[in-house]
């Protein structure tokens, strides 16, 4: 089976993952930044989506010789954006907000879980409306109900951060910024029929944080991004997946 | 000095101005109404101003944010919690997180609880798993999650009152109702009728009260004088709801209801601004309730204030208390000030009609 790996900036360490260990049926592009998923960046004519941001068509035309996004018969879609968490943990909000029964925080205004996960509703522009549409056209289409499109996940933050380490918040809220969204956006995928492919745990230390040698080759002023090494183990998985489709 | 004759002729209402007869007024287009509100003590750019009240007051507080004005706000949302949703976690109505506070009794009670002279026996009321806090039970759509996360809430939010308290330089109080439910062991005054947005209601702990003017005089002066000696400079402006009550407990027609309430409030108001250096009183009652007014400002269903409403009446204050080059001092965008944009928990008492 085909699989087009496409997404967000964190597409290109899949890229240089490709490059570096090519995998015989997989295929990879940066669509743009992910800037572009704040607005409208999609379309749909019924059972056909499109992409509306020029950067984005020309890439993924690039990639698969065709305008029209839903996977083909035989082939898989990776979408490598919806589980970006890092506009929301890197926030200033968590050097001044807290979880309001997380332990050790009370020099911080308390937020409760309900505002917590309202604020992890709101992330992600439209990337959640874009996998909606994704799913509607397919089923539009007559496809099965499940479709053969999988979201990967960004990986979590790194523990030497700016938020942590200049901003001062603390660690722990950091990482339950960035769990609570991961976890509002796995669920709203997932109750869509499509598969979220999480980061294994094999890739953060016990607090949660990615651990040092997935950013190894990274700009250590570079606020969210993993390596390639990071996105080899996400393909790994998603091959897995694809495989028991 | 006077002669003779004006001397025989002269009477208390000789020379007095224009404002002070009905007859030049009945004869101004209502727009061009003015000199309703005279100014006691001035406010300006750096004067510290928080407001607390019932549903009006958050229009009030909005018009002095949008203006200029120092305006507190000492439970700020979380800047990544979306503007549209703030309000159904009660960010942003007011100063603090106290939601509406619609009676004297509410007021003494929330000073007294900030400074930890009074902590009700109602604590929490629990439904199906979830928490509600008995004082601000629609603080959080939904209640809280947990009895811990309701705890940690509340203490902040009181350190946070107490604080407001403490620094303010210009406290605005808009009166809203007479009609209060109390719990009968403490006398605590609940926000609205348990029962209605949360809670349940029980006839052997819960009692209707409808004040006085002798019983919100008293909690007025209460508060009025705890809220000095923690803080000696602090001025006051009073202002009374225009809504109309909702609905009331007592037996009577709730236009009825609604006069007695709105009277109460007001006497104890003009009281309070007759008696005391530090109190000023504001007109939004009459300005939208009289009259002269014909009604103009209420929305259809003839409780809710417009748009024109809140704006015609905030002329008159602005127009008393000009601020030099006014700036904007947050980059929150002009909202609308619909009805969809106030949180009135006592709106709630509609759907029992």
């Amino acid at each position: 089976m085909k699989v087009y790996v496409t997404g967000d900036s964190h597409t290109r360490a899949y890229r240089a993952a490709l490059d570096r260990a090519p995998r015989e049926n997989v295929d990879c592009i940066m669509l743009g930044s992910g800037t572009h998923t704040k607005r409208v960046f999609f379309k749909r004519v019924g059972s056909i989506v499109t992409f509306s941001e020029p950067s984005y068509i020309e890439a993924w035309n690039t990639l698969s010789g065709r305008d029209d996004i839903l996977p083909h018969p035989g082939e898989a879609l990776g979408l490598v954006m919806g589980l970006h968490s890092a506009p929301n943990f890197r926030s200033r909000d968590w050097a001044k907000f807290a979880p309001a029964t997380m332990p050790g925080v009370s020099n911080k205004a308390p937020i409760s879980a309900a505002v917590q996960d309202a604020i992890a509703r709101r992330g992600g522009g439209y990337t959640r409306q874009f996998v909606e549409e994704l799913v509607t056209a397919w089923r539009h289409g007559g496809g099965r109900d499940v479709p053969p499109i999988f979201i990967l996940s960004a990986p979590p933050p790194y523990r030497d951060h700016a938020i942590i380490r200049r901003a001062k918040a603390p660690p722990a809220v950091v990482v339950e910024a960035h769990r609570r969204f991961n976890a509002s956006a796995t669920q709203f995928f997932t109750e869509l029929g499509v598969t979220v492919i999480g980061y294994p745990q094999s890739v953060h230390d016990d607090e949660g944080f990615l651990l040092p040698e997935y950013r190894e080759g990274i700009d250590p002023l570079d606020p969210h991004h993993a390596n390639s090494r990071f996105a080899g183990l996400m393909l790994d998985e998603l091959e897995r997946r694809v495989a028991a489709l | 000095m006077l002669d003779k004759t004006a001397k025989q002729n002269w009477h208390p209402y000789r020379g007095l101005p224009q404002r002070a007869f009905w007859k030049n007024m009945a004869r101004q287009h209502p727009l061009a109404i003015d000199f309703l509100y005279q100014k006691k003590f001035s406010i300006d750019a750096d004067t510290k101003i928080a407001s607390a009240g019932s549903c009006f007051a958050q229009h009030v507080g909005r018009a002095l944010r949008q203006s200029g004005f120092n305006y507190l706000d000492y439970e700020p949302a979380p800047s990544l919690l979306p503007e549209a949703e703030r309000s159904r976690f009660g960010y942003g109505m007011f100063s603090a997180r106290y939601g509406n506070v619609y009676t004297a009794r509410q007021l003494r009670q929330l000073f007294a609880r900030a400074f930890g002279k009074f902590k009700p026996v109602d604590e929490f009321w629990e439904a199906g798993g979830r928490f509600f806090d008995p004082y601000r039970p629609t603080i959080e759509e939904g209640g809280f999650s947990s009895l811990d996360e309701l705890r940690a809430m509340r203490d902040h939010h009181l350190k946070q009152v107490r604080k407001l308290f403490k620094d303010v330089d210009l406290f605005v109080f808009t009166l809203g109702l007479t009609e209060t439910w109390l719990n009968k062991n403490d006398g605590a005054a609940y926000q609205i009728c348990p029962g209605t947005t949360a809670g349940q209601f029980d006839p052997d702990n819960h009692v209707f009260e409808n004040a006085s003017f002798v019983s919100v005089l008293r909690d007025m002066e209460t508060f009025i004088i705890k809220f000095r000696a923690v803080n000696p400079d602090v001025k006051m402006l009073l202002t009374v709801s225009p809504v109309p009550l909702a609905a009331t407990a007592t037996p009577h027609h709730v236009l009825t209801a609604t006069s007695y309430s709105k009277a109460t409030l007001r006497a104890v108001a003009g009281y309070l601004a007759e008696k005391y250096e530090c109190v000023d009183y504001f007109p939004s009652y009459e300005i939208v309730s009289s009259h002269p007014f014909h009604g103009f400002f209420f929305e259809r269903d003839l409780r809710n204030v417009n748009d024109k409403g809140v704006d015609f009446v905030m002329s008159h204050f602005f127009g008393e208390h000009k601020l030099k080059a006014a700036k904007p001092r947050t980059s929150i965008k002009k909202v609308r000030k619909s009805d969809e944009d106030v949180w009135c928990d006592e709106k709630v008492l509609e759907r029992y009609a």
